[in-house]
Parts: structure tokens; sequence; C-alpha cells
């Protein structure tokens, strides 16, 4: 009689996610500085393959490919995968992506920029590299004692339906500064994937700094 | 019936002081400060009576309902028999809660009777507002709460929009949430401080 127990094929591939989960994570960490964008992962009967999207793609192949072969040495025992192909792609338009952002955003504030510059300024990059819409919430005790969140808007971006699936971008991070943990979250809408049955309604008017909205879970306490 | 306020923080904030201030301005006379340290005497007495004793070694804890978000049971009219007072945290709450005011004032008040509001943290006027309308008669279920206020900071239409969202919960009066309109304003000038 066999004693070992047969995982489910549904625990395999839970565990599978899993570990793409932590290999992103460790990708991140990582590739900091060489503009990590995302990992494509697909597995085939040779091993895994890995395309990985940075805006500096020179700093993660490194001279004569040293940087790519570290890469997948450290991938390989870490992660117990083997035979991994690495390839290296560049961000076309890092601006649209939301990790990149996300990125950028929290070392602009590791640096001390104020957060509302910081996020106007990630808007306008995002808006200007053809962005349906874009919203950055930055959480945490911003600029007062207790803790909330910091909403920017620009364009669209749809909330519900099949087209916030398709079209919307999500990334967050979270950063440590001194007044303590702060959360960024980024999304973007990109324009070639809003289908163009998409309608939007217009925006009632407001007075500036003194209309207080509510958010939609109005009910009983 | 009194509300007491017992403070559990530090700092005397703006932000706190705002909450206070309009707690003071719902429950008139009735408003009690306990726990208040001897430099915000001053400042708190022109809101109501303040102890700096904490809550349970002026008053007999079994004479007091403690409101407290982890509590099991849903405050109504009928508790407030045999009560002298309703005790709401003076905290000013994390996202998410800590749970803190289990840890500082329920477990050291044993005795009293501790009831919730809702599944949802309170700010402190709002929960001082909901304690006002139950001694007033109202049910629980019979009080509007809006989760997360949406203040527009600045809108330009041609480009962003600026929101500060609180994610806490607000109790409704007339339609609009009972919250210090002092507090929207200097949230909103904080913001745009840079």
């Amino acid at each position: 009689m066999s004693t070992q127990i047969e995982r489910s094929p549904v625990k395999k591939i839970l565990s599978k996610q899993l570990m793409f989960a932590y290999l992103d994570e460790f990708l991140e960490e990582t590739l900091k500085d060489a503009g990590y964008g995302g990992v494509e992962i697909s597995e085939g009967p040779l091993g895994v393959r890995l395309t990985i999207y940075v805006t500096r793609p020179g700093l993660v192949i490194g001279r004569k490919g040293m940087g790519i072969k570290d890469l997948t040495d450290k991938l390989a025992s870490k992660f117990n995968l083997d035979n991994v192909q690495i390839s290296v792609a560049e961000i076309e338009v890092p601006e649209l992506n939301p990790r990149v952002v996300c990125e950028r955003i929290a070392s602009s504030m590791e640096k001390g920029t104020p957060f509302r510059r910081t996020a106007v300024w990630a808007l306008n990059q995002i808006m200007n590299a053809g962005a349906f819409g874009a919203e950055i919430i930055i959480s945490g005790k911003i600029r007062s004692e207790r803790a909330h969140y910091q909403k920017f808007v620009a364009g669209v971006v749809p909330k519900s339906g099949e087209v916030s699936r398709v079209a919307v971008l999500k990334a967050t991070k979270s950063v440590l500064l001194k007044a303590g943990l702060f959360g960024i979250k980024v999304k973007i809408a990109l324009k070639e994937k809003i289908v163009p049955e998409y309608v939007l309604k217009e925006e009632s008017e407001f007075k500036e700094g003194e209309s207080v909205e509510g958010a939609k879970n109005e009910g009983p306490a | 019936m009194d509300v007491i306020i017992e403070n559990l923080e530090d700092k005397l904030s703006r932000w706190l002081y705002y909450e206070y201030e309009n707690a003071s301005k719902i429950m008139g006379k009735n408003i009690i400060f306990t726990n208040v340290p001897s430099s915000w005497t001053k400042v708190l007495s022109k809101l109501g009576k303040v102890y700096s004793n904490h809550v349970w070694e002026i008053f007999e804890p079994k004479d007091l309902i403690i409101l407290d978000p982890q509590a099991e049971d849903k405050l109504s009219f009928s508790d407030l028999n045999g009560k002298s007072a309703i005790v709401v945290g003076g905290i000013l709450g994390d996202n998410p809660p800590q749970g803190r005011t289990k840890k500082l004032l329920t477990s050291y008040a044993a005795g009293a009777l501790a009831r919730n509001i809702g599944r949802w943290q309170f700010s402190i006027d709002g929960a001082v507002y909901v304690a006002k309308m139950i001694i007033n008669g109202t049910g629980l279920e019979d009080i509007s709460v809006r989760r997360r206020l949406k203040i527009k900071v600045k809108s330009d239409k041609t480009f962003y929009q600026h929101y500060i969202v609180l994610p806490y919960a607000y109790p409704i009066n007339d339609g609009k949430p009972v919250v210090n309109p002092k507090l929207i304003k200097y949230l909103v000038k904080r913001s745009l401080e840079q």
C-alpha cells in the first residue's frame, strides 16, 4: 500500500499559483531598479518560460548576459524550477503600466516629495501617454492624525462590468516612511481596450472644497 | 442620561478636538470628558465637565454602558434601564480597526455593559450622536449610517479631481452626515497645503 497521499488537482493549481505570486514578489524586489512591470509565466514540456517586462532591460540582462544567468540560477534554486528560460522585454509605454507608476510614486515619496505633487505628476504622465482614465489612491496618516485616503482621478476609470475587468490595470504597493506606512493604489484604464459602445455620463457641478458626498453603502447601523 | 467620552489619545490634535467639539454640540450640558491630561483641561472645560481620572474610577462600572465595536450585542433602549451613562472611547481609530477600545477601555471597566452600535467604526461625534438617539428612544435600525465620507477637494474638469475619503461610519441627520464642518475645512486646507 502506498503511503503517499495524492494531492488534489485543485490544491496543485493553488500551490503553483502561490509559488508564481512569490516569484512575482521576488522579481519585483530584485528588479526594482530596472523598472519591473510584471512577468508572464508559461509552462511547457521543456520547462518554465518567463517573460519579464522592465523599463530598462539592459540592467536585467547585464554584461554578456551575466545578469540573466545569475537570475536564472537564483530562480532555479529559490523556487525549485527546472530549466527556466528567461526572456526580457521592454515596456513600450511605462506610463501605462500601473506597477511602474506605483514604484515611481513610492520612490518619489521616499525622497520626500509631497504626496499631492507626486500624485498629480503621475496622473499627468499617465494621461499624456494616452490613457482613457487613471486613479491614484494614497492611504495612511497623510498630513493628519487619523488614517484616511486621498484619491486623485483623471479621465474615466470604469468601475463595474466587463469593461472594468478587461480595460483597467491595477497595482498596489506599500511604502514605509517616517510618518508611517502608506499604501499606493494605481488604476489605469487603457483607451484601446475600451469598447466603442462605452457611453460616458456628464457629472454634476459642485462647489470646490465644501461639498460632502457619501459613499454608496448607506443603510441602518 | 449623560454621555462620557473617556479620552484615550495622548495628543490633543485638531482632528480630535473638532470631534470632541461636535460631540459637545450634540449633547449640550450632558457630556463629560474623563482621563483628560491637566494640560488639556482649560481647552476641554469649554466643551463639558472634565475629569483627569478614568471613567471607572469616578463611576461604578455597573452603572455604565460602554460602546465597543467588538461587543457582542447591539445597543437598545432597554439596555439603558438602571444605567447612568453611556461611555464612548475618545480615540481616533485606525483603518483597519485595531480593537483598541476593548484593550484600553472595556477590559479595565469590569462589570460595565459593553454594547456595539453596528459593525463599522464610527467617529467619536458620530458615536455620541447614535448614543443620543438611543437615549431619545430611536431604535438602532432606524438610524441611517453612511460608510465612508468622500470630500471633494479640487476639481479641474479638464484635468483631475481630488477627493479625501474618510473610511469611517457617519450617522445621517436630515440627509447630511454628522461631522464637524470645521474638520472638513481643516482636512481640505491640509491637503492643499503643498
